[in-house]
């Protein structure tokens, strides 16, 4: 099925159809994986001398190889497993330096992003989920509840803190 | 090897693969579109592939539609998180010695130190626990780590099993 056709089944499906919604879905999934499918099954099964090259490509494939490397880890000696758990983490971690980076700015952004919510408040609560703090940070900054209790001039003082803080700078080191 | 063939190849996999994703941004990002609730069900059920689809959503949208594109991105992330340490965690009692890296099979002038499955899997695990630790202080941890006598490397993974803390 042609990227058009699938685009002209999501128009046809129902909203009330959940079932057909995630069969498409199952099939997209199973279409965007099919070469790291491939290309595993290569480094697997085929000769030698692809065990640099198949890895290297899993790699360069990104999100489209993260589910078949989980996949492929269970049933693979030790030595393999370890490569592709590296390359897995290596990966996540891509995603969470690409949403911090797209966070960043919105710690500036004061507009509404619905009923009390401004864009800064939401953005720092959703960074405060993906940082990391140790008790000490932690005793600096308020927790999810406690950060919405704040009136807005706390909430902007408790942002500003933030991103002067060590812990968030050590994010962004080349901005610093 | 041929890297460039390689990552010419990977390239040209990855822009036909990245098709019907974009195509998923597309309609998510536009907010009055009128498949936009399909296509948000439909990523919903992708997990890590809707990771790039929701966060360029988010750049294009504004308000309750940004902020909600964002928190999609980051609950598929977490769900990933999950998986990559449950995974992570089920290597630990896995004590065979790995071979070294195939750039470091045959004669060298200093062997490498033997690794187990279980200190790869330790390593990995506390990369994603301190994923803002700097690159050199991770290095040399990972090194002092491999170090290290095995029974208090098996100390620290017992320790990290038990607690879910790392030293």
């Amino acid at each position: 099925m042609t990227a058009m056709e699938k685009l002209q089944r999501l128009h046809e499906l129902a909203e009330s159809d959940p079932d057909g919604l995630r069969r498409l879905a199952g099939e997209i999934a199973s279409e965007c994986r099919g070469a790291a499918r491939t290309v595993l099954e290569t480094w697997v099964t085929g000769p030698g001398d692809h065990e640099i090259t198949c890895p290297f490509v899993c790699s360069e494939l990104k999100e489209l190889a993260v589910h078949e490397m989980l996949l492929r880890a269970d049933s693979v000696e030790p030595a393999r497993r370890v490569h592709l758990m590296e390359m897995v983490v290596d990966q996540h971690l891509a995603f969470r330096e690409l949403t911090l980076t797209v966070l960043e700015p919105l710690l500036k952004d004061r507009s509404s992003a619905g009923s009390e919510l401004r864009t800064c408040d939401a953005a720092y609560l959703l960074v405060r989920r993906i940082v990391p703090l140790n008790a000490a940070q932690a005793a600096h900054f308020s927790a999810d509840s406690g950060f919405m209790a704040l009136g807005e001039e706390q909430r902007d003082g408790e942002i500003g803190r933030w991103t002067e803080s060590e812990a968030w700078k050590a994010i962004f080191p080349d901005r610093v | 090897m041929d890297f460039h063939a390689a990552e010419t190849l990977a390239g040209d996999v990855m822009k036909d693969a990245r098709v019907p994703l974009h195509q998923l941004y597309r309609t998510i990002a536009l907010s009055g579109h009128p498949d936009r609730s399909k296509a948000q069900i439909v990523l919903e059920a992708l997990d890590e592939l809707s990771i790039m689809p929701w966060l360029a959503a988010a750049g294009k949208l504004s308000g309750t539609h940004r902020i909600q594109a964002l928190f999609e991105a980051h609950r598929a992330s977490k769900r990933l998180e999950e998986r990559v340490v449950e995974t992570l965690r089920s290597m630990l009692p896995g004590h065979a010695p790995l071979p070294p890296p195939p750039i470091l099979q045959g004669p060298v002038e200093v062997e490498p130190p033997v690794t187990r499955e279980c200190d790869e899997a330790y390593l990995l695990l506390r990369r994603l626990h301190r994923p803002d630790e700097a690159t050199a202080d991770a290095r040399e941890h990972d090194s002092f780590w491999r170090h290290t006598r095995e029974e208090e490397r098996d100390r620290l993974i017992r320790l990290y099993v038990d607690t879910g803390e790392f030293q």
